[in-house]
């Protein structure tokens, strides 16, 4: 018993040598044996404390239960939906709503970020290329250059909201471009 | 990432199917989990409920890890992101950078108690860090020594044996001496 | 000697062009042995160093160190192109900050991102840093660009040659592409609108080429890729009650369709999609939902413009790296299908 607490410690410290005792079964042991997990938390819980990296409401807790219980759960909901079975346009709207989500930030990082569009300070100067009154031009700032940011709130009279709303739209929109961009024909 | 590294080794299973090796990698990082989340999550109730989150993102993420950035540092980001969120979905500002939350530790467990508290929780964690701290304070020098240069400096074993003067074998042993002499007073404080 | 006060004038013209950049051109690297490398060389024409920088881009092992500027940002990144079972497979990401990477392969794209879920799309166009210029139709451009050699100079410690693509109207932008002489690759990419301001530039800083395939994409290839995606297609097949009257040179109509905004409430839009083999442009008509202050606003970063504009009860918006003048002229052309 002691022996193998033994190889616990040094497995949890990554210092396991080849030759000395097959790694995987020393695995094997802890991820089906109840009292080395224990023994496995007490040895990780020394080393949390000993760094400070302890919540007081949450040394007592373990969440490993709940997780794994949900994360089974998760898998069987998953398996209801077979790729055999004919359910596509199901399937394909649930597609559709996790791409929503999933659809990052840097997807549009390559090309004009919505941030920019998306923060209250905007530079505005008038337009390099076009001069027209009665056309905005924002952030039209050459390589290099440098103006001083004016609020787009404070020089028109547009409602915060409306501007906020019509660039979320805006943003929504460069987002769009991006993703046909991705998978342009 | 060390093929050695256990981390590494879990996840390894854990992308060819076998998921109960997740159960190891929620317990060794649940605490450093829940201490991340204190400095985005102020009523400490949700803390726990966050944390499930964390690490239910964290296996679905699992399959794109490849390995190129330590674990640690993966989850950390997972950790911050879903803290943020929750902070958005209470309506909140998240911190401005993450730099921010990292200087934030002022509020850290210093807050005082809130109503939702467990005061009797809270004293049971405190006895259970005072065992810990006092037990080590206790330890003969060179077991004390070997234990705080592996948890607090994060060395290998090679490079403490250097620090040390002596084989590796016995740094390993030391180690271990130091662990179990805390485990026997810890054990059963969380036992019952 | 003649030969030599050319050159020399040409670098003049060089160094005008590329004035408020922070790029050093060598000029006293024209000692004997450069020079008759370029005589070896100097058979080739502006539009076969396009073409080879091409073959080159497809065809080779290498890894890109660049820097990507836009405005006073400078954003690092990588990119490693192999070829993998005579497929190419490009892998990037970004060097600084959260870990963002890409990789495309045998008609895939999938993004990796730092706390978000990895997913993949379909896509068969290469959608690396220079594979706008690498899939250029030079010969057909020839409508729309004139293709001249500035010079020579040093790029990420290669001697490289500049060739300028000049558009022939004000409908689109200009570049300046420099290659390295020896493999073709490309090391700059200017974009410059017709005062010849950088809107955009692209510069790499390292280059390394190889006989073989990097070990990193060998693995990569047999990696199981993250669940692909599919674009909502449903209301793909119709198309869009718009149509465009006037279109700049070598540019045409690729997509005409009515989609759903996933990303915005699934707000429905009529869609028309241009390209001229460099750059896309999106145009989006859909109803107005708030009206702005002016008929028109226009949102410039770098090369890239945002165009809004309101009539009625329509909103228009253009997306794309063209002047703003191109947009403008786009929009009053655009009319309803009866």
């Amino acid at each position: 018993m002691k022996d193998n607490n033994e190889q616990l410690s040094t497995l949890i410290d990554n210092e396991i040598i080849d030759h000395e005792v097959c790694e995987s079964q020393l695995l094997d042991e802890l991820i089906t044996n109840k009292r080395q997990q224990a023994q496995f938390s007490r040895y990780h819980l020394v080393g949390d404390v000993m760094r400070g990296e302890v919540v007081d409401q949450f040394i007592n807790i373990d969440i490993s239960q709940q997780v794994m219980a949900r994360i089974e759960k998760q898998a069987e909901s998953a398996q209801v939906v077979t790729p055999d079975t004919p359910v596509y346009a199901m399937k394909e709207s649930n597609n559709i709503v996790s791409f929503a989500k999933r659809f990052s930030q840097y997807a549009i990082a390559a090309s004009v970020a919505g941030i920019v569009v998306l923060t209250s300070i905007v530079t505005s100067q008038p337009g390099i290329e076009n001069n027209e009154p009665g056309i905005e031009v924002l952030n039209t700032v050459p390589f290099g250059g440098a103006v001083a940011p004016v609020s787009l709130q404070a020089s028109h009279m547009q409602s915060k909201q409306a501007i906020k709303e019509h660039n979320e739209r805006l943003d929504a929109l460069l987002k769009d471009h991006q993703l046909q961009l991705q998978t342009q024909p | 990432m060390n093929e050695r590294d256990l981390d590494f080794q879990l996840i390894q299973r854990i992308q060819n199917g076998e998921q109960q090796a997740f159960t190891l990698l929620v317990k060794k990082y649940q605490n450093r989990v829940a201490n991340i989340l204190t400095r985005y999550v102020r009523n400490n109730g949700d803390i726990a409920d966050v944390a499930q989150e964390v690490f239910i993102k964290v296996f679905n993420s699992l399959p794109s890890f490849r390995g190129d950035s330590a674990f640690y540092t993966w989850l950390y980001r997972i950790t911050v992101n879903t803290a943020k969120n929750y902070l958005t979905s209470q309506g909140r500002r998240p911190p401005a950078s993450d730099i921010d939350a990292m200087e934030a530790d002022s509020y850290d467990g210093s807050d005082a108690l809130k109503e939702s508290d467990d005061p009797e929780g809270i004293l049971r964690s405190q006895e259970i860090k005072n065992v810990i701290l006092d037990t080590i304070k206790l330890l003969p020098v060179e077991l004390k020594s070997a234990i705080t240069l592996r948890e607090l400096e994060g060395m290998s074993y090679e490079e403490i044996a250097t620090i040390e003067d002596c084989p590796i074998g016995t740094v390993r042993s030391r180690i271990y001496r130091a662990r179990e002499a805390i485990d026997k007073q810890l054990k059963p404080l969380l036992e019952d | 000697m003649k030969l030599k006060i050319l050159f020399s004038t040409l670098i003049a013209i060089v160094v005008v062009m590329t004035s408020g950049s922070t790029f050093a051109i060598e000029t006293d690297g024209m000692n004997q042995a450069s020079e008759s490398y370029i005589a070896k060389k100097e058979t080739l024409t502006a539009i076969e160093y396009l073409q080879f920088m091409q073959k080159s881009y497809k065809e080779l092992n290498y890894e890109l160190l660049y820097l990507n500027s836009l405005q006073s940002q400078v954003e690092p990144k990588q990119l490693i192109h192999g070829v993998v079972d005579d497929q190419e497979i490009a892998y990037f990401r970004f060097l600084n900050g959260a870990m963002r990477e890409s990789l495309q392969y045998s008609g895939k794209i999938s993004y990796f991102e730092q706390g978000t879920q990895a997913y993949t799309l379909e896509s068969t166009l290469n959608r690396s840093v220079f594979a706008n210029i690498a899939n250029f139709d030079y010969e057909k451009g020839q409508d729309s660009y004139e293709y001249i050699i500035l010079g020579k100079g040093r790029i990420a410690g290669k001697q490289a040659i500049a060739i300028r693509m000049i558009s022939k109207d004000e409908y689109r932008y200009s570049y300046i592409v420099w290659l390295d002489v020896d493999s073709y690759l490309p090391l700059r990419l200017d974009t410059l609108n017709k005062s010849n301001l950088i809107l955009d530039q692209v510069m790499v800083v390292s280059l390394l080429i190889s006989e073989k395939v990097s070990p990193w994409l060998d693995k990569l290839s047999k990696q199981q890729l993250p669940q692909l995606l599919n674009l909502p297609q449903a209301s793909q097949k119709e198309k869009s009650e718009w149509a465009i009257n006037w279109l700049p040179t070598g540019f045409n109509v690729v997509r005409n369709d009515q989609h759903k905004l996933v990303m915005h409430n699934n707000e429905p839009v009529s869609y028309i999609m241009l390209n001229d083999g460099i750059v896309s442009v999106s145009i989006y008509i859909s109803a107005k939902k708030i009206t702005l202050d002016e008929k028109q606003k226009v949102i410039q970063r770098g090369a890239t413009v945002l165009y809004t504009y309101q009539k009625g009860d329509i909103e228009i918006n253009i997306i794309g790296d063209i002047p703003v003048v191109t947009a403008k002229r786009l929009i009053e052309s655009i009319s309803k299908v009866k």
